[in-house]
């Protein structure tokens, strides 16, 4: 067993991911060559500044978009195309409006065929698990913003991936709501042992949450740094000894 | 309950009008019988159509004709609709997610869709005689071109993070054309459906017109020719009659079978 893990190739083994888009005639590095390895059970956050390609990757990660050099490895394994096992929590709304907060919960149960009583039976106890009891047949419209972010946190959650990627999720709620689905989501994480790349351009949400930082600049310029406070998380942003990091991820962010 | 009663009402409000207005339009003094019949009238000879033998209706070849009529054309209706649906939907839903058929398919659609249907009758009717195939066949032409469009435009215009959310969920192919594609353009495509079923019925009088023996517009045409203009009137309001019934019809039957349909916001 031991020999066994310390061979176990990393849930995500990134290397040199190039994309370029074409813009009006000209070319646009967005990505310049982004390396990061992703280990079991570890939170990391991406970092930076607005249009500097969070997404980007996010979507070659996914499957979605393909890149223009570098591999993606999931479990030392080249996937082909999105599937279950890379999770994604979008950065813009993408619940189903035609299905209810069960059927946007069993879609994915149904396409790997899970018998319909354990699909609905699975979907009630994530239901219950994000908060949202009884709210079976409630359509996303008739849910808050916060309910419908924990809606598609359940919808993943379904597919027990082997990563979950989250795109800015927490980006368009208020304060409060914000601060406790940080804290649910590391509940979730510990109870689960999840393995999380969370994209974010609030600073205090990265340094509270995450095992590591990661800094991708603006421009084209690639991953910038890399940090691993020592203490594990729930982290309290405002602790003097995280001001150090805080102090140049902002300065990092600014020199953009 | 006052106010429901009103709502409930609303809908009434312009028919009863227009009937206040033909009754006004016919009295006294005003518009002669031969150019616009009374509503009792058309309300006796409409009697006499549909059931029969009704005494003091000018007596017609067409007492009690009606159902003969009436399922002569449904079954046109029904055949060019539902060979407009069976090309129109796959090939607009296609053309909406693959541009290179899209941009195949567009410039002869565009064009062809210009041309006025009444220019297809010389053809059609060379081409498969007076009666059923002709009328199938115009139906069937004048209802692909907004079903095809809607359902191209509601395809393409179907959000690609909702098909990426579908791919990632593990969706086959298949899977997310049922699963995310048709529910997501379900309301253009209802459109589509509702303009195309509207526009069967106003072909089928076209393809009526033409030497039909049996059916609406053949009755129409007829009842012309024989200088009866309360059967005409009659023949319209019972068009325009199946064609909203169908509507409702349609509307109810697609609210019954998708939920997409049912919870369109
Ligand atoms: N399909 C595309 N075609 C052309 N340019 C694109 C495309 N997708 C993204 N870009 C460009 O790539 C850059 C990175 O976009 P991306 O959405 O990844 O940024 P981001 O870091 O997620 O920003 P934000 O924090 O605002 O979400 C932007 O400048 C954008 O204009
Ligand atoms: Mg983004």
């Amino acid at each position: 067993m031991i020999g066994t893990a310390r061979s176990a190739p990393p849930v995500l083994d990134v290397q040199g991911i190039v994309k370029t888009f074409g813009m009006n005639g000209g070319e646009r590095t967005v990505l310049p060559g982004v390396s990061l390895t992703l280990e079991e059970g570890e939170f990391l956050t991406l970092l930076g500044p607005s249009g500097c390609g969070k997404s980007t990757l996010i979507d070659i990660l996914a499957g979605f978009t393909r890149p223009d050099a570098g591999q993606v490895l999931l479990r030392g394994r080249a996937p082909d195309g999105p599937g279950p096992d890379r999770a994604v929590v979008f950065q813009e709304d993408a619940l189903f409006p035609w299905l209810t907060a069960r059927e946007n919960i069993t879609l994915g149960l149904r396409a790997r065929n899970v018998p319909q009583a354990e699909r609905r039976e699975r979907a009630r106890l994530l239901l219950d698990r994000v908060g949202l009891a009884g709210r079976e047949d409630s359509l996303p419209r008739e849910l808050s913003g916060g309910m419908r972010q924990r809606l598609a946190l359940a919808r993943v959650l379904a597919l027990e991936p082997a990563v979950l990627l989250m795109d800015e999720p927490f980006a368009g709620l208020d304060a409060i709501t914000r601060e406790q689905m940080q804290d649910f989501l590391l509940d979730l994480r510990a109870e689960r042992r999840m393995t999380v790349l969370l994209v974010t351009h609030d600073v205090a949400e990265a340094v509270k949450m995450a095992d590591t930082l990661m800094v991708l600049g603006g421009g084209g310029s690639g991953l910038l740094a890399a940090f691993r406070p020592p203490a594990p998380p729930p982290r309290d942003p405002a602790a003097p000894d995280l001001g150090e990091i805080r102090e140049r991820i902002r300065e990092l962010l600014r020199g953009e | 309950m006052a106010r429901s009663l009103s709502r409930g009402l609303l809908p009434l409000a312009l028919p009863l009008a227009g009937l206040g207005a033909w009754f006004w339009a016919t009295g006294p003094g005003m518009l002669p019988e031969y150019l616009l019949p009374s509503p009792p009238a058309v309300g006796r000879a409409l009697c006499d159509y549909v059931l029969g033998g009704v005494p003091g209706a000018a007596s017609s070849p067409y007492s009690g004709r009606f159902p003969t009529d009436l399922a002569a054309s449904l079954s046109r209706v029904l055949g060019g609709f539902c060979l407009a649906v069976a090309l129109g939907l796959p090939l607009g839903l296609a053309s909406g997610r693959l541009p290179l058929l899209a941009r195949l398919l567009s410039p002869a659609i565009n064009g062809l869709r210009s041309v006025p249907g009444i220019c297809w009758l010389p053809l059609a009717l060379v081409w498969f005689g007076v009666g059923y195939r002709t009328t199938v066949f115009l139906i069937a032409l004048a209802a692909f071109f907004p079903l095809f469009l809607n359902a191209a435009a509601g395809a393409a215009a179907v959000p690609a993070v909702q098909l990426r959310a579908g791919a990632m969920l593990g969706l086959s192919r298949l899977g997310l054309v049922r699963h995310v594609v048709l529910p997501a353009s379900a309301g253009p495509v209802r459109s589509g459906l509702r303009i195309g079923l509207g526009l069967s019925f106003a072909y089928l009088v076209l393809g009526e017109m033409t030497g039909a023996t049996e059916g609406l517009g053949a009755m129409i045409m007829d009842a012309r020719l024989m200088g009866r203009v309360d059967l005409v009137v009659v023949g319209i309001l019972l068009v325009s009659l199946a064609g909203w019934l169908a509507d409702v019809l349609l509307v109810l039957l697609l609210r019954a079978a998708f939920k997409s349909c049912r919870r369109l916001p």
